[in-house]
C-alpha cells in the first residue's frame, strides 16, 4: 500500500511538472503575442505617420509606389538626448509597378515627432498627386503650409513658429544668397549650381532654406527648420524646433572668453615633439609668442559631452594625453541648448601638422569644456629628394616580378590557379576516359 | 568488361576529382564574399590622433568581421615595415583583385605629396618617414589595380587632399581650388595618367574609372563605385567639430555604425549613413549642411586652403 500511495504521490508530481512546463510555454506565448503587437503597433504607427507626411506634405502619389526593400527600423534611446528621447529611424525603398521610379525615403523620429525626412529618386522621377511650383519660393511656400496643417492634426504643439517661417519666406527676393531676421527667426537661403559629371558636364542647382532660432545675435543651429532642394524637387526636411529648449544666455564676454581660453590652451600639457631629417622626435612647447585665434559662440546641447569626463589615455610610446573633456559643475540637460565659446588657438609655428589647440569655454559660467589638439592630416610640401621612383619602372605590372612576397601573398597563393583550370583539367579527363572507352570497343 | 571497369575507374576518378575541385572552389568563394580592409598611418604616430584613428579602425574591423567579411586591419604598420608597407598595400590588393573579393577601404592617416619625375603625385604615410619606398604612391595603388575591373567598391580616405578635383578638363592644375559648392569649384577632373603612364590622383587609382560623379551626394551616378575624401587639407579625428562638441571620430564611428547595420541590421547607403552621422554630430543636420560638405579654410603653409569633404560616384552604393 505504502508503495502504491508513493506511485501516486509521483504520479502527482509529474502531473505538477507537466503543469508547470505547460505554464511557463504558454506564459512565454501569452508574453510574446503581447509584445509583438506592441512593437509592431509602433512601427506601424510610425509607418503612418511618415505616409501622412509624405502624401499630404511632400504630396507625393504613393498609391503609385510600394515598398521593395525590407524596412530599417530601429528604436533606440540615445546618449545623445541624455537617454530621455524614445528616437525611432525608419528607411525603405519605393518602386513603382514598371520600375520606371523607384526612392529611397529615410526618416527619424523623436518622441512620436516627425524630426527628419530624406526622400529621394533612385531611379526616374518622383511621382506627386500634382506637379510641384517650378518656383522655389511657392513651392516652399505650399509644403510649409501644408506641413503646418499635418502638425497641427498630429501633434499637440504651437505652430505659430510655422506661420512666422512661411510669412518670412515669402518675403525673400533673392534665393542665391540672403539672410534676414524676424523674431526669433533667422532665414538663410542659399541656392548654387554644381557640374556633377566631368564627362558630360551635367549640372545640379541645389537650394536651401534654413530658418534657425536666434535669439540677442546668438544662433542656435540645432533648433532650426531645414528644407534643401535639388533641381526644383524636395531632398530632405527637417524640423528639431520643438526638440531643444533654449537655456540661459551667456554672461561670459568674447574678451573674457579668450582670456580664459588661452590660459587654458598655454597650461595643456600635450606632448608635442619636432621630428628632425631622420625621424628622430624631440619633445618640444609650442611657441605662443605670435599666436592667433578664430572664436564663435555656439549653443550646444547639454549631451553626455557636458556631463561625462573623458580620461587619460596612456598612449604605447608612454606619451600621456591628458584630459581633454571636463564634466560640467552645473547640471546640464541633453535637451536644452548652452552657450560656448568655441575657441582656436594657433601656434605662431606649426608643429608638425598639429597647427593649435581648439579650447571650449562655457558661456554661462565660464568653465572649461574641453581642450584638445587642432591637427590635419597630410603635408603639403614635396618630399626634398623624392626622385626615387616608388611607382613601377615598367607599365606592365605582369611582365615585372612583383613585389617581395608577404603572408598575404602566400595566402593569395592558394587561389592562384583561376577557376578556368579545374574545367580544363575535367575536361581533359572526360575526354581521356570516352578516349580510352571507344579504343576498347573497337579492339573487342 | 576490362574496359568498363577501366572505364568505370577513370569516371569515378572524373567525379571525385570534380567533387573535390567543386568542394575547394565553393570553399573558396563561400569562406568570403566580401573584403574590409583599414589602413594608414601617421607621419609621426604620437598623441590623441593616434589613438582615435586606432580606434576607428578597430571597430569597423569589429563590425565588418559579424558579418563574415575578410576583414584586416593594416593601420599603424602591423608588420614592422617589413615588407615595405607599400609592397603590403600592393600584395593586398593585389589578393583582393585576384580574388574578386569586391572591398570597402577606411584609410586614416597623413598624406603626402611627392614627383616622380614625371608628375606631381599623391600618396600615403605608410609607416612614420618620408622614404618615396615607404609611401603608398597612387601609381602604385592603381598598378595593383590596372587593368581589371576595381573590386574596391567603397573607399573612405580620412587624410589630407587625396579627394579633390584639382584640374580643369584640360589638366590644368589648381592645388586650392575654390570650395566645392558656392562659389562653385570650377575644377572637375580628379585624376588621370601622366605622360608616362602612371596614374595621378586616388580616387582614379581605387576606381580606375574616370567618370564618376563629382558630387556623389546630390547627384549619385549608376556606377558601382564611391570614393569618399578631402579636398584640401582633413581634420583629425580627434579635432572638435565646428558647432559641436563632438571629435571627429564621432562621425566616422557613427557612420559605419549606420552603414554597417549595427543599428538597425540594415546595410544603409553612403548617403544615407553621411546623413546619420552629420545628425548625431550636429542634431537636425543632413552632411549635405554640415561644415564637411559646404567646407571651411585653413591657414597652413602661408596658404588658405579651401577644404571640404567630398564624395565622388554613387552615393547610393550599401555593403552588400
Amino acid at each position: 500500500m505504502a508503495g502504491i500511495a508513493c506511485l501516486k504521490e509521483e504520479e502527482n508530481m509529474k502531473i505538477g511538472y507537466k503543469t508547470y512546463l505547460a505554464m511557463i510555454i504558454l506564459g512565454v506565448l501569452a508574453f510574446s503575442l503581447i509584445q509583438a503587437p506592441q512593437v509592431h503597433a509602433t512601427e506601424t504607427s510610425v509607418n503612418t505617420k511618415l505616409n501622412a507626411f509624405l502624401t499630404n506634405v511632400l504630396r507625393i502619389d504613393l498609391i503609385k509606389y510600394t515598398v521593395v526593400t525590407q524596412q530599417g527600423y530601429s528604436d533606440t534611446y540615445p546618449a545623445k538626448y541624455g537617454g530621455q528621447v524614445e528616437e525611432e529611424t525608419l528607411s525603405y525603398i519605393l518602386t513603382t509597378a514598371d520600375n520606371s521610379s523607384r526612392l529611397n525615403v529615410n526618416s527619424i523620429i523623436d518622441r512620436g515627432v516627425l524630426i527628419s525626412c530624406t526622400c529621394r529618386p533612385i531611379h526616374g522621377s518622383l511621382l506627386y498627386v500634382q506637379p510641384p511650383s517650378t518656383d522655389i519660393i511657392n513651392q516652399g511656400s505650399r509644403i510649409m503650409n501644408d506641413y503646418r496643417s499635418f502638425v497641427s492634426q498630429n501633434y499637440a504643439m504651437d505652430t505659430s513658429y510655422l506661420q512666422l517661417a512661411q510669412t518670412m519666406l515669402s518675403n525673400v527676393t533673392n534665393l542665391t544668397s540672403s539672410i534676414a531676421v524676424s523674431g526669433n527667426l533667422q532665414l538663410e537661403t542659399s541656392q548654387y549650381s554644381e557640374r556633377i559629371s566631368p564627362v558630360t558636364n551635367a549640372n545640379e542647382t541645389i537650394t536651401t532654406l534654413h530658418w534657425i532660432y536666434t535669439q540677442n545675435g546668438e544662433v542656435a543651429s540645432s533648433k532650426h527648420i531645414f528644407l534643401d532642394f535639388v533641381d526644383g524637387q524636395l531632398d530632405s526636411f527637417v524640423d528639431t524646433y520643438g526638440l531643444f529648449r533654449i537655456g540661459p544666455q551667456a554672461s561670459i564676454t568674447n574678451a573674457e572668453a579668450v582670456k580664459l581660453g588661452f590660459a587654458s590652451a598655454q597650461n595643456f600639457d600635450v606632448p608635442l615633439f619636432q621630428y628632425d631629417a631622420n625621424g628622430n622626435p624631440t619633445s618640444v612647447k609650442p611657441d605662443w609668442s605670435n599666436a592667433t585665434y578664430d572664436i564663435s559662440l555656439a549653443m550646444l546641447p547639454g549631451d553626455f559631452w557636458m556631463t561625462q569626463p573623458s580620461l587619460p589615455i596612456q598612449l604605447p610610446n608612454s606619451s600621456l594625453i591628458p584630459q581633454t573633456v571636463y564634466p560640467s559643475n552645473i547640471t546640464r540637460d541633453a535637451l536644452t541648448l548652452y552657450p560656448v565659446w568655441q575657441l582656436t588657438f594657433y601656434f605662431s609655428k606649426p608643429i608638425g601638422n598639429t597647427l593649435g589647440i581648439q579650447v571650449g569655454v562655457y558661456g554661462d559660467t565660464g568653465q572649461i569644456h574641453y581642450r584638445t589638439y587642432y591637427s590635419i592630416l597630410g603635408t603639403q610640401q614635396p618630399v626634398s629628394g623624392s626622385q626615387a621612383l616608388s611607382p613601377p619602372t615598367s607599365l606592365n605590372k605582369h611582365s615585372s616580378p612583383p613585389p617581395v612576397g608577404t603572408k598575404s601573398q602566400n595566402s593569395a597563393s592558394l587561389f592562384t590557379l583561376p577557376a578556368y583550370s579545374y574545367a580544363v583539367i575535367i575536361a581533359l579527363l572526360v575526354m581521356l576516359a570516352i578516349g580510352i572507352y571507344i579504343t576498347r570497343r573497337r579492339g573487342k | 568488361m576490362t574496359c568498363r571497369k577501366y572505364f568505370v575507374v577513370v569516371m569515378i576518378a572524373f567525379l571525385a576529382i570534380s567533387f573535390i575541385s567543386a568542394i575547394e572552389i565553393g570553399m573558396t568563394k563561400a569562406q568570403y564574399t566580401n573584403g574590409s580592409i583599414q589602413w594608414g598611418n601617421m607621419q609621426h604616430p604620437t598623441g590623441l590622433e593616434f589613438s582615435d584613428e586606432s580606434a576607428a579602425c578597430y571597430i569597423i574591423g569589429v563590425w565588418t568581421t559579424r558579418d563574415g567579411w575578410y576583414t584586416n586591419n593594416f593601420y599603424n604598420n602591423p608588420n614592422n615595415n617589413n615588407p615595405p608597407y607599400s609592397t603590403w598595400a600592393y600584395n593586398q590588393l593585389t589578393y583582393l583583385q585576384q580574388n574578386y573579393l569586391p572591398t570597402d577601404n577606411f584609410w586614416v592617416g597623413d598624406y603626402c605629396n611627392a614627383w616622380n619625375g614625371y608628375a606631381q603625385h599623391w600618396t600615403f604615410y605608410g609607416t612614420p618617414n618620408t622614404n618615396p619606398q615607404d609611401l603608398v604612391w597612387d601609381s602604385t595603388v592603381n598598378w595593383a589595380i590596372d587593368p581589371a575591373e576595381s573590386q574596391q567598391y567603397f573607399d573612405f580616405i580620412w587624410t589630407c587632399s587625396n579627394g579633390g578635383c584639382y584640374w580643369d578638363q584640360y589638366l590644368n592644375y589648381n592645388y586650392n581650388p575654390p570650395l566645392p559648392t558656392s562659389p562653385n569649384n570650377p575644377y572637375v577632373v580628379y585624376g588621370f595618367r601622366d605622360w608616362a603612364g602612371y596614374c595621378v590622383g586616388m580616387p582614379l587609382a581605387w576606381t580606375n574609372i574616370n567618370y564618376m560623379s563629382i558630387d556623389g551626394y546630390y547627384g549619385p551616378d549608376v556606377t558601382p563605385y564611391c570614393y569618399i575624401g578631402f579636398q584640401g587639407t582633413s581634420v583629425g579625428l580627434s579635432a572638435t567639430a565646428s558647432g559641436s562638441t563632438h571629435p571627429y571620430y564621432d562621425f566616422v564611428y557613427f557612420f559605419y555604425y549606420y552603414f554597417t547595420g549595427q543599428l538597425d541590421g540594415i546595410h544603409h547607403s553612403v548617403i544615407d549613413s553621411l546623413n546619420y552621422a552629420s545628425q548625431n554630430i550636429w542634431p537636425g543636420y543632413n552632411f549635405g549642411n554640415t561644415i564637411l560638405h559646404n567646407g571651411w579654410q585653413v591657414y597652413y603653409n602661408g596658404v588658405n586652403w579651401s577644404c571640404a569633404m567630398r564624395v565622388f560616384g554613387n552615393g547610393w552604393y550599401s555593403m552588400p
